[in-house]
């Protein structure tokens, strides 16, 4: 229930269901041997915003969104994809 | 002017720096303990209101423990001390400005924050509209029982119910009914925000990270918690020192003034054993912690036993001030012995294992 609450006020996740974003943020970070605090230190966040972000319950900007990309050695668009798209 | 500024500036970076250096806060970090506190904040706040229109329950006084308190002050402990542990839990994301926190906590900061904000307003709304709405219920059954007349229809008048209600509810002390109601509102409205935010935080919660965070900050958090003691237990020098300075004057000492800073200082001694306690339970954990040099590990077992010994003190201390309680009559002459002794030897042990923790950091293999 907090969950949707958080949703509808929030703002920061998309309130459409096309709109949603899918991650590998943990399949990269898990490939690259980083724990999350060390990857967390890297792109300058908490280690528990990347928990957020590879359980879907977050959407980064895209500034950390970049970061994340070039810290995992890959693109956005291998990090991120819209529902419904599949990666590669 | 300027000089003032500057002084403000200061003190917020000395704030500010203080949040940053705050180490981890042990069994406060844990998830399910977050949530515990978040229950126990809101259902001690319920339970407060419900206590504060229903007159305490009446419960005749023969029920209660002779020396308990009412059930208000009691919720008024529990929201205060949930609160607290709440706050202190989630110190940095509440506190900090936003170029010390991350996007991820701004954005749930100012989420809590608005939903904090909306829940009291609608909190305000809805008073607001209930006081209103009696207006045309007291009307509407004004104009029914006039309609009715030759009717024997007990006459209930709403408004004037509601207004004897407000009005005994306000009339045996005004002003602290007042700052009651206030004081509720002002709670809601701070620790709502944090409630929420801590039960979002609670399953993110991951006991490796944090382990690892221990271990790689164990310096400062032995520093903390020895530092952090002593400036507690200077503070109950000094106010054992001035209820001995009240109590020399003539007037004062006659007067038992010297009671309010005696009693002031006794329960901010108790707070420092329980915050001394809770620090030693995280010192031991840290100092279990595979990946210290093996002298600071060593000091675990000392700490260990000085733990168990000063829980288990605390323990009878706490079964005699209950038995005093419960059987004055009986008990309380040896009670208040065992009480008083046992708290010298409970500070004993205490200040032992806070100085054999600064010790850690006298020794030259330590660095």
């Amino acid at each position: 229930m907090l969950h949707s609450i958080y949703a509808m006020t929030m703002g920061r996740l998309p309130k459409q269901d096309k709109d949603q974003i899918v991650n590998l943020v943990e399949q990269y970070r898990t490939k690259a041997g980083l724990s999350r605090a060390e990857l967390a230190d890297a792109v300058g966040v908490h280690y528990q915003t990347i928990g957020y972000i590879e359980r879907g319950e977050y959407a980064p900007t895209l500034a950390l969104a970049m970061r994340l990309a070039s810290s995992l050695g890959c693109t956005i668009e291998e990090l991120f994809k819209l529902k419904g798209t599949t990666h590669e | 002017m300027n000089s003032i500024k500057a002084l403000l500036q200061k003190s917020r970076e000395k704030r500010i720096q203080k949040i940053l250096n705050l180490p981890n806060l042990g069994w406060l970090e844990i998830g399910w303990v977050k949530r515990l506190l978040a229950v126990i904040a809101v259902v001690s706040s319920w339970t407060f209101l419900f206590a504060l229109f229903f007159d305490d329950f009446n419960v005749p006084s023969q029920y209660w423990w002779p020396g308990l308190w009412s059930l208000k002050s009691w919720m008024t402990t529990l929201m205060v001390a949930s609160f607290l542990l709440l706050r202190a839990s989630l110190r940095k994301i509440s506190s900090l400005p936003d170029e010390y926190l991350d996007e991820r906590q701004i954005a749930d900061r100012d989420w809590a924050y608005r939903l904090g904000y909306l829940v009291v307003r609608r909190i305000g709304y809805g008073i607001t509209l209930l006081l209103a709405a009696s207006f045309p219920v007291y009307g509407g059954y004004r104009a029914l029982v006039m309609n009715s007349r030759g009717y024997s229809l007990p006459f209930w008048d709403p408004h004037r119910e509601l207004s004897q209600f407000i009005a005994d509810f306000f009339e045996n002390d005004p002003i602290w009914q007042t700052f009651t109601v206030i004081g509720l509102l002002t709670y809601v409205a701070y620790s709502f925000p944090v409630i929420l935010l801590a039960w979002r935080d609670a399953k993110n919660y991951d006991a490796a990270e944090v382990a690892a965070a221990d271990a790689a900050n164990w310096e400062g958090i032995i520093r903390n918690a020895f530092s952090g003691y002593y400036r507690r237990l200077r503070r109950v020098g000094y106010g054992l020192l001035l209820t001995i300075l009240v109590g020399t004057l003539p007037g004062f000492a006659s007067a038992y003034v010297w009671m309010y800073p005696f009693l002031l200082t006794i329960l901010y001694a108790l707070y420092v054993y329980g915050w001394g306690m809770f620090k030693l339970a995280h010192v031991v954990n840290v100092l279990g912690n595979e990946s210290l040099p093996d002298e600071i590990k060593a000091a675990r077992q000392k700490q260990d036993g000085l733990y168990v010994s000063s829980a288990l003190l605390g323990l009878l201390i706490f079964v005699c001030m209950l038995l005093a309680i419960l059987f004055p009559q009986v008990v309380a002459g040896w009670a208040i012995l065992v009480m008083f002794w046992g708290g010298i030897v409970l500070l004993i042990i205490h200040l032992t294992a806070f100085a054999g923790l600064k010790e850690l950091f006298a020794k030259p293999e330590a660095e």
